[in-house]
């Protein structure tokens, strides 16, 4: 072969692969990246959170981690349309730069903050967050490996006629049929995930950026008359014992400086905590069913009087 | 603009390459230097456009002050005052940008002032072009560079393949080729292996480097907020790190040697896998090549010959001779290795640490050709393997002071890899070790996942896969030997391989592997991630 021809077959190899591999990733758009897609059976919740409340009319909003990503909307006794724009491992810089962004019009956001949130050390504070996507990134998402893998993940579960979307279409996580699976499983498998949470409380401390950040997003409020709401989420009795032998100050002082900044805030990190309103393999997260309970029965109404 | 983002790839490239070749292949050579020498401006300004004033006036002031040394006949004073204001300048330009806040926050701490300098953003490549052309003024007042035309040295400094981290060029390898009449036409050939080389280091950069960095940044983050780390987190992050930083220097060596190669350009070798080496010297020969020889050429000989005079003629013993001609020009030389690398005393020390080694291993050499009982040593084989595992082992506990962003940082992670944090056994392991597991227990290990910061099989694979790939695969001048990928430092550094089908020719298989290749690593180009050696 002379360098020629070598050269247009590395071309035309290239091209070729390159172009099918954009054509699939967009015409299955497996994360729902560009709108080409209306079941997404893979997360990518940012991305997805932040389409969904460009698109669509909303009188509330929830934010928080993935424990309040399990709360349906649809089952908050609110009759106007409500969006739950949580993400996994969600930052308060991240939920400010998402609220600053899209600046949403509605009237009240509830948000479930955790003490990981404000643990720089474990959880580094990201600078620059940015939701929005320009060109470039379109063109990274179809070209990526990542997203041909899914877009092929997707192919087949449509085609096996899959319902397991990652997400409902207002933004609650699609777990109804795995929590039907997990109250029926009769072991608790916490030792895992224990240990994993052991290592994220340990040398705990207060993030002063992240407490100004929720400063910020209450100044945000205010400023474009929207209630916010906030809340420490329910936690397990056995995380709770494992937050408790860490003796630490600053672990038990979250809540009051929490309170100190906000006007609309309620504890309820110890007020759910038997072991049957959780995950049976996941102690760290409440059952869909457990989240929609307690916000009903205690955001709902601090919403409602204030509105 | 990095060389691994689609602007890059797909309009920079392609556009820069055809007009430099569509204008040369006119006869209009001058013109094509002048497209060349504009793209690379507008390549190095696409970051801060501020900076390419900087550039701008960093290249007319060392032209200026090199005709002007080139045109003074020697021994008039005059010539080496205009040398020593040229390098006063640009160390002054390097200081100020470099050094500045450093220096500050010593001096701050030492004498408790409170001075306040405002932040310097350290402009992208600026120890390379400055050092570039320092050395550039010390060949002009030494009578070793000719006449150049203004273009060929814009082209020199700005030559966008290695502007930002190097090669460090010498302006007798460059500016010849910068005249030669066949650069001009676009050969198939030159691009063939061009694009081949930029492939290798591509996949190198993204799928290597980028792909074990999401180990090494977590452990070493960790370990500055105070973490205290086990012994496999410690081993487990260095280790990542050092492929990190290889598959990372190494992706864009070869990428910088490709792409010149596709304008029909040779750089000179900067990379000849240094983890093969089996002493500290060896690693200095083969590790960022250009700048051991920039610093061998312009400051090791001269002060090692300046003291080796002098202890001569003051008659000194043979180990005072050492001392003198060896011992102090190494920590000096090393001294600076290590604060070109970048303002902080973790450099510094990073710098010392080599020079201790380098001289550890001098002492070494003469006490083993001079011991009869270490015979067993001389033997070729099992010297080559002690000597490759405390050489790798000594640059890997070396890197940490490297990446480290403080010495807190960088003793926690030391400390833990020496098992001063005691030595962990995950919880998963227990039940499964059979009587060794009550001799451990007994003898200090503690339950405990062995690495929390990701999966520890994962990383297990990847060191494995790359610790394979850096050891035992030929590197990239050995799959091109046939094609002189670049200019050689050393003669005869790159090894011929004896297996010569591995060697690379238009084939259909090196089409079918180099086109995967291609293919996988823009697919992986989901985020452009910087070269760590923008930083330095």
């Amino acid at each position: 072969m002379i360098y020629k021809q070598f050269l247009i077959r590395f071309f035309k190899i290239s091209i070729i692969a390159l172009l099918i591999e954009l054509t699939i990733n967009m015409y299955v758009d497996p994360l729902n990246y560009i709108r080409a897609n209306t079941k997404t059976y893979f997360s990518s919740e940012r991305n997805l959170k932040a389409r969904l409340i460009e698109d669509g009319i909303f009188s509330g909003l929830m934010m928080g981690s993935s424990k309040t990503a399990h709360i349906r909307p649809t089952k908050i006794n609110f009759n106007k349309k409500i969006l739950n724009a949580s993400f996994s491992a969600a930052l308060p810089e991240e939920i400010y730069s998402f609220l600053v962004e899209h600046n949403p019009e509605v009237e009240w956001i509830a948000i479930g903050l955790e003490w990981y949130m404000f643990h720089e050390s474990r959880f580094p504070y990201k600078e620059n967050v940015k939701f929005s996507k320009n060109f470039m990134d379109i063109v990274r998402y179809c070209l990526s490996l990542d997203t041909t893998i899914y877009s092929i993940r997707t192919i087949m579960k449509r085609i096996g006629g899959d319902s397991s979307y990652s997400s409902t279409p207002n933004g609650a996580r699609n777990k109804e049929k795995k929590e039907a699976i997990d109250r029926n499983n009769s072991e608790y498998k916490y030792s895992e995930t224990l240990d994993r949470l052991s290592f994220r409380f340990d040398d705990y401390k207060i993030s002063s950026r992240r407490i100004f950040d929720i400063s910020k997003i209450e100044d945000w409020g205010k400023a474009n008359n929207i209630k916010i709401v906030w809340w420490i989420s329910p936690y397990n009795k056995e995380i709770l014992k494992l937050l408790h032998s860490k003796h630490n100050k600053e672990i038990d002082n979250l809540p009051i400086v929490i309170k100190e900044k906000v006007s609309n805030f309620i504890d309820l990190s110890h007020k759910y905590k038997t072991k049957d309103k959780y995950w049976k393999h996941d102690p760290s997260h409440y059952y869909q069913t457990t989240g929609e309970f307690f916000f009903n029965k205690n955001i709902l109404p601090i919403i409602l009087n204030k509105l | 603009m990095l060389f691994n983002s689609y602007i890059f790839l797909f309009l920079f490239l392609p556009i820069t390459l055809l007009g430099f070749h569509l204008i040369g292949k006119q006869g209009r050579h001058r013109v094509a230097i002048a497209w060349l020498v504009g793209s690379s401006l507008f390549f190095y300004g696409w970051w801060n456009p501020a900076y390419l004033s900087l550039l701008l006036f960093s290249i007319i002031f060392n032209y200026s002050v090199g005709i002007s040394i080139s045109n003074i006949f020697d021994g008039n004073l005059s010539k080496k005052a205009i040398l020593i204001t040229g390098i006063i300048v640009n160390l002054s330009l390097l200081g100020y940008f470099k050094y500045a806040n450093f220096f500050i926050d010593n001096l701050n701490t030492l004498a408790d002032t409170h001075i306040i300098l405002r932040e310097v953003i350290l402009p992208l490549g600026i120890s390379f072009f400055t050092f570039q052309q320092i050395t550039y003024l010390v060949d002009a007042y030494n009578k070793k560079t000719k006449e150049y035309n203004f273009l060929h040295y814009c082209l020199f400094v700005t030559f966008f393949p290695q502007l930002i981290a190097g090669p460090i060029v010498h302006h007798r390898e460059m500016l010849p080729q910068f005249t030669r009449d066949v650069i001009y036409r676009l050969r198939s050939k030159h691009l063939a292996v061009g694009i081949t080389i930029f492939t290798l280091g591509l996949f190198k950069k993204v799928v290597l480097a980028d792909g074990i960095s999401v180990y090494a940044n977590p452990v070493f983050n960790a370990a500055e907020a105070g973490v205290v780390l086990t012994f496999f987190e410690g081993w487990g992050g260095s280790l990542a790190y050092a492929f990190q930083l290889y598959f990372d220097f190494s992706g864009y060596s070869d990428m910088a040697i490709g792409l010149a190669r596709m304008f029909g350009i040779l750089l000179p070798l900067n990379f000849n896998s240094p983890y093969k080496a089996t002493n500290i010297s060896d690693f200095w020969r083969q590790w960022h090549i250009t700048l051991s020889r920039l610093i061998r050429d312009y400051l090791w000989n001269p002060v090692s010959l300046l003291l080796t005079r002098y202890a001569i003629n003051k008659k000194y013993s043979n180990f005072g001779i050492f001392i003198l001609a060896i011992v102090i020009p190494i920590f000096f030389s090393f001294f600076w290795i290590g604060l070109w690398h970048g303002a902080g005393w973790n450099f510094v020390l990073f710098g010392l640490v080599h020079g201790s080694y380098i001289v550890i291993y001098n002492v070494w050499t003469r006490i083993k050709y001079s011991t009869r009982g270490l015979m067993l040593i001389r033997s070729k084989s099992i010297s080559h393997v002690i000597g490759w595992l405390i050489t790798f082992v000594s640059v890997v506990f070396s890197w940490v002071l490297f990446r480290a962003e403080s010495i807190e940082g960088a003793v926690n992670i030391l400390s833990s890899m020496v098992g001063l944090h005691g030595i962990h056994l995950s919880p998963a392991l227990i039940g499964h070790l059979g009587a060794l597991e009550p001799w451990l227990l007994t003898h200090g290990v503690v339950i405990q996942e062995m690495f929390r910061f990701g999966s520890m099989v994962n990383l297990l694979i990847l060191i494995f896969t790359m610790f394979f790939i850096s050891i035992v695969f030929p590197n990239t001048q050995q799959i091109m030997y046939r094609y002189r990928p670049a200019l050689e430092t050393y003669k005869g550094e790159v090894k011929r391989l004896q297996r010569r089908w591995l060697e690379w020719r238009p084939t259909m298989f090196w089409l079918i592997f180099i086109s995967l290749l291609f293919i996988v690593s823009i697919s992986r180009i989901s985020r452009e991630s910087e070269f760590l050696y923008f930083n330095f």
